[in-house]
């Protein structure tokens, strides 16, 4: 029960930092590649050499070595609280026994407490010394193997004594090799410079002391990833990726949080935005923070809506993308709601959903959820996922579909974690648009239609979270913070607060009336089984004919009892 | 030994000879013009007199501690190194109470809260630049929050209490007049090379040794300030500085059970470890001792006289006696079946024999230096701003104190200055006996102990592991060997104390007058150093380990391949 529910939740967060994208440099394309991959290559075939003559034949080993450099600054109120830089190296190392038909990391049926397939880790030094690096791998197989060797064990007993699938699906795809050298990544940074703009940045919150909480921080990593499977495939990638976040909370009278957030991505720090920007940013933060707060609650309510772009990226990331995960039509436990629908209609027939990881940017905005290679060493493709409505074909890592044998380059994972099919950059298009303003216009007209006073706006949101499990109600909750009233009846658009929208999604897919002309980006960190990963969603603004809304759960502190302390600075 | 012996006498503050007293001043005025002083002390001042929800009391004793730490470590794996740059953090902790010294808002574990959330306060990060108005803004949002949770507790432990019949009450908090430590920072600067030369050469010592699996050099630094103020007046500004180093060799023997030697050590600086060569020299030892290990047989189990020797012996009092002298007292817990038992069994033996008659036992942070080395578990002053007091805890073998902090204890009502990292802890313990002999008759003595039981072998024990007492059983052994009738010694692996009985101590038989001092890190900001002397055990049990052993790796170490070029 508890894994299932572990497997199935699947949340996109904006607040998770630490963001990796890929930087657009050509590829060196050398086999020989760098001094570490060799160690690399050179450990993994004497290793599996001998493992596959072992009585249980390891067939398949994979190492990816991760070396990640970071830079990360915090401020608040005008101080530092953060500001540190790290050098780190890890390898992982993914051991397969048995075949690509069955193989140990074949689902175990009917018990929700099995161990899932793991990866072993291990930590390296920083430099490039064949010694350590090799009996580090070493110990690292040997533990791989075992664990493989065991899970296997396990995976045979649970086939001879269930009910299988009459003709199951291989477990592991048979893929081409890929050689690729890119540049290795770095950044350089003027880390005083940078910790006097947060400082200043962050001081514009201290002007209201009902903020509460807010942070304002840099995050820069340059992340370069050395694969070698034995196959033959190896894999040089270098990326890198800077973060800026803006983060406020201040509290209403009634004691409900109220949350604001803006982040910043770029795959370099010198093209992240000016600090006039962010100080603009900082100050309409802080100005729609104090509206908030006075904001009325929502009532519940059911009637028309308006989602944003960016809120609607959020809605398809959480209801459809999460569905249409290959990994979730394999498991039994799991909800299924799609496995059956390809060639069937499952959004209206003006809409087409493509996830593509080798976009890097849309108009201005770069996108997180770009790569050139997967977590398997999978080239990254456009996958068309629903054409015209019509649901063509599944997010596809190397754990296979009967009707799929192939992997489309989604398998993913944060560095540690065992890759399975995740999202990259989802893009909803429509090819029925209208204009923001004619958009308007229709939800008064839904709502008239309707017979209700207003539509609401998801203008913003933080994030959201959904269920795919088959032991929880299939359902999802994605979390607006900045929702307005529009009112049929020509007043000004009204902002309300605490505002949770909910619903099943099936249900929602088949309300969307229209779109409008304008894609809008959220760039954010996916968390779900395989760790964190970095992606995106775009959409226009979506006309949704009914949604429904709660309230929200309540913080039941109250504010602060004595009012902010007078400051020295002012004074 | 005659310094050693000396060093026993435990007046208090007779004996602080260092450096630490002359930098001992009150209200320094350093302080004054700290801003994180100066931040804290106008938002107790405020807090004190303005903060109170309505209908509930208002605090009647706040604290807060800000603690500005970097820490930096590096370690080395076969002369590769792995560092960590320097990290600074600055966290605040605010303690709020309400009620009175007897019966107040702390020491209480409410269900549903997590495992005693909320025990020693709020926690949070603390701004690094010193920012008035940033710390103090902090220090105020903190407070508020800590001074409602306090108001829960407070009602729900009321509440639980009203139908209680408390056979013995104890206040929850001692009373202590107010004290005011500001101590001198210390410099600190990161001799990069010095600790790179003391891990790459060490750590490259096992390159040569192909059957050690993993290897590691490590050194941990951590240096900054504590301060600490409370609404009675307690102030302190104390340097925080600990250097730590560990070094282990790890192999499998034939059967698969893995072996370990490990070295550590723990200082104020870097000065304080031995040199890069003496670590090229400990590093070859555990090496060898390792491939001795992998080819030792396993032992037998065994109960009877045991013999305790060298750094051992302080190790394995640093696990069994020193924790035993410790006086934590658990929290009161809301739902009774949550209640914890006291830590240490000899809250009610006061003025019995806890140990044999000759021994004694004590504990002076006041001692800076044990035969010209310095002792990282030394200190001034503990984490609740109390001056730390030397304290006979022991005398010929009868029991006259334990370690206290600020919570009051059954016979024990008052603090003796060891409330440290939110608990109770030694500072440098010491033991020895009155009737100690030279070590090199130890052995003889054993042997001779032996015969009398009737024993055909016995154990001599030179490495403890502190590596869990979970069990049931004793502390683990790293450095074991048989000891026949004939003064012959054959290393055996494979073996761990069974469970070490309160009442062990009363049966030793001798000591020796040479003493070893053995110092670990407890706590984030705290280390502890023992010293004590070789021990024989009339009786103690010696038993196998018990781990589920892995098969040896089907693949050779690469460290055994020929083909390995040089790149």
């Amino acid at each position: 029960m508890t894994k299932m529910r572990f497997a199935s939740v699947a949340i996109l967060v904006c607040l998770v930092e630490g963001a990796a994208a890929q930087s657009p440099r050509p590829a060196l394309s050398k086999a020989e590649g760098p001094a570490i991959l060799s160690i690399l290559r050179d450990e993994l075939s004497r290793n599996v050499d001998v493992l596959k003559q072992q009585p249980v034949p390891a067939y398949y080993s994979a190492y990816t070595l991760y070396d990640s450099r970071s830079t990360q600054i915090l401020a608040s109120f005008g101080a530092i609280d953060r500001s540190d830089e790290s050098h780190q190296r890890f390898a992982t190392v993914e051991v397969r026994v048995g075949d690509y038909q069955l193989d140990n990391t074949h689902p175990i049926r009917g018990d929700v407490r099995a161990l899932s397939p793991r990866l072993v880790q291990v930590s390296l030094p920083l430099s490039d010394e064949e010694k350590p690096i090799r009996l580090a791998l070493w110990r690292a197989t040997d533990r791989g193997y075992k664990q493989a060797s065991e899970a296997l064990t396990r995976v045979n007993t649970n086939v001879a004594a269930k009910v299988q699938d009459e003709n199951p699906a291989p477990d592991f795809s048979r893929e081409e090799k890929q050689e690729y050298s890119g540049n290795s990544a770095s950044y350089s940074l003027d880390k005083q410079a940078w910790e006097a703009r947060l400082r200043r940045v962050s001081a514009v919150f201290s002007e209201d002391p009902l903020v509460l909480r807010s942070q304002v921080s840099l995050t820069v990593e340059a992340d370069n990833r050395y694969y070698v499977n034995s196959e033959g495939s190896q894999i040089v990638t270098g990326d890198v990726g800077g973060r800026i976040f803006i983060q406020g909370v201040t509290k209403a009278e009634d004691g409900m949080e109220l949350p604001l957030y803006t982040s910043y991505f770029a795959t370099s720090p010198d093209v992240l935005p000016d600090e006039r920007q962010l100080v603009a940013e900082a100050r309409a933060m802080v100005d729609l923070l104090a509206r908030l707060r006075k904001a009325p609650l929502v009532e519940p309510f059911s009637g028309p809506a308006i989602l944003s772009g960016r809120a609607a990226g959020v809605f398809f990331h959480e209801i459809f993308g999460h569905r249409v995960e290959g990994n979730r039509q394999r498991n039994a436990d799991d909800g299924q709601t799609f496995t059956s629908r390809v060639g069937l209609p499952v959004l209206p027939a003006f809409l087409s959903v493509t996830f593509d990881p080798t976009v890097r940017k849309i108009g201005n905005v770069e996108l997180m959820g770009h790569y050139l290679y997967d977590d398997q060493g999978v080239k990254a493709q456009r996958v068309t996922v629903v054409d015209d409505g019509v649901l063509k074909t599944f997010l596809l890592d190397r754990a296979p579909l009967r009707t799929f044998p192939k992997s489309n380059g989604h398998g993913r994972a944060e560095p540690g974690f065992l890759p399975v099919s995740r999202q990259s950059n989802l893009q909803v298009e429509s090819s029925k648009t209208v204009s923001r303003e004619q958009l308007m216009d229709r939800l008064r007209d839904e709502a008239r239609r309707q017979g209700k006073p207003f539509g609401l706006l998801f203008d913003n949101i933080e994030g959201g979270f959904t269920t795919t499990g088959r032991g929880s109600p299939n359902a999802f909750n994605v979390l607006p913070n900045v929702v307005y009233r529009i009112y049929t009846d020509g007043r000004a658009p009204e902002l309300v607060r605490g505002v949770d929208l909910i619903g099943t999604p099936l249900a929602a897919f088949g309300k969307i009336i229209a779109t409008d002309d304008r894609i809008d980006v959220f760039n954010g960190v996916c968390g779900a089984e395989s760790g964190g990963v970095p992606v995106s969603a775009s959409s226009p603004s979506l006309l949704v004919s009914e949604v429904e809304v709660q309230k929200k759960i309540q913080s039941q502190e109250t504010r602060p009892i004595l009012p902010a302390p007078p400051a020295a600075k002012k004074s | 030994m005659t310094a050693g012996r000396r060093s026993m006498v435990v007046g208090p503050w007779a004996i602080v000879v260092s450096t630490v007293v002359a930098s001992l001043c009150v209200d320094g005025p350093r302080a004054q013009d700290s801003p994180t002083i100066a931040a804290m002390q106008d938002e107790m001042k405020r807090s004190m007199a303005e903060l109170r929800m309505k209908g509930a009391a208002a605090p009647y004793h706040i604290a807060y501690e800000v603690l500005d730490r970097t820490v930096s470590d590096v370690s080395g794996r076969l002369g590769a190194i792995v560092e960590n740059p320097p990290r600074r953090t600055r966290t605040l902790r605010v303690e709020v109470r309400v009620g009175d010294y007897t019966f107040d808002s702390s020491r209480f574990v409410m269900q549903g809260f997590g495992g005693g959330a909320g025990l020693s306060g709020e926690t949070v990060i603390a701004p690094l630049d010193d920012d008035y108005d940033a710390m103090r803004r902090e220090i105020w949002l903190t407070t508020d929050s800590a001074y409602k949770r306090a108001i829960t507790m407070f009602a729900r432990k009321k509440a639980a209490f009203q139908n209680r019949t408390a056979s013995d009450p104890l206040p929850d908090f001692s009373q202590e007049p107010a004290v005011e430590t500001v101590l001198a920072p210390v410099r600190f600067q990161l001799d990069r090379a010095a600790i790179l030369a003391r891990v790459q050469q060490p750590s490259a010592v096992f390159a040569a040794h192909p059957d050690i699996d993993l290897s590691e050099v490590a050194i941990a630094q951590i240096h900054g300030t504590r301060y600490y103020l409370n609404s009675e007046g307690f102030k302190t500004v104390a340097p925080i500085q600990i250097t730590s180093l560990t070094m282990y060799g790890e192999a499998q023997a034939g059967d698969g059970m893995p072996v370990r030697q490990t070295f550590s050590e723990v200082g104020r600086t870097l000065a304080d470890l031995p040199s890069a060569a003496d670590l090229v020299a400990r590093a070859r030892q555990i090496a060898v001792d390792v491939d001795a290990a992998r080819a030792a047989p396993i032992g037998e189990e065994f109960a009877g006289p045991v013999f305790i020797e060298g750094i051992g012996s302080a190790q394995f009092v640093a696990e069994t006696l020193v924790q035993m002298m410790q006086a934590r007292r658990p929290p009161d817990a809301e739902n009774p079946r949550m209640a914890q038992a006291p830590s240490s069994p000899f809250l009610n033996r006061t003025g019995l024999r806890v140990m044999a008659d000759a021994f004694s036992a004590s504990d002076a942070p006041s001692m800076t230096h044990f035969e010209g080395k310095p002792l990282a578990g030394s200190y001034v002053v503990d984490d609740e701003g109390m001056r730390a007091k030397d304290v006979a805890l022991v005398e010929k073998g009868r029991l006259s104190a334990l370690l206290t902090s600020r919570v009051p204890q059954k016979n024990f009502a008052r603090s003796n200055g060891h409330g440290r990292s939110n608990i109770v802890l030694a500072g440098v313990f010491q033991i020895e006996s009155a009737d100690a002999i030279a070590s090199a008759e130890l052995k003889e003595k054993y042997i001779a102990l032996l015969k009398a039981q009737d024993k055909t072998f016995g154990y001599i024990v030179r490495g403890v592991r502190s590596d869990g007492q979970g069990g049931g059983a004793g502390p683990g052994i790293d450095a074991i060997v048989k000891i026949t009738l004939d003064g012959r010694e054959t290393p055996v692996r494979g073996m761990r104390f069974g469970a070490i009985s309160p009442m062990a101590f009363r049966d030793l038989a001798e000591a020796s007058k040479e003493r070893t001092v053995f110092s670990y890190r407890a706590g984030a900001t705290s280390a502890v150093s023992v010293i004590a002397p070789s021990l024989i055990f009339e009786e103690l049990e010696i038993q196998r380990v018990r781990d589920i052993l892995q098969k040896p790796p089907v693949v050779p170490s690469p460290l055994k391949q020929a083909e390995m070029k040089p790149r």
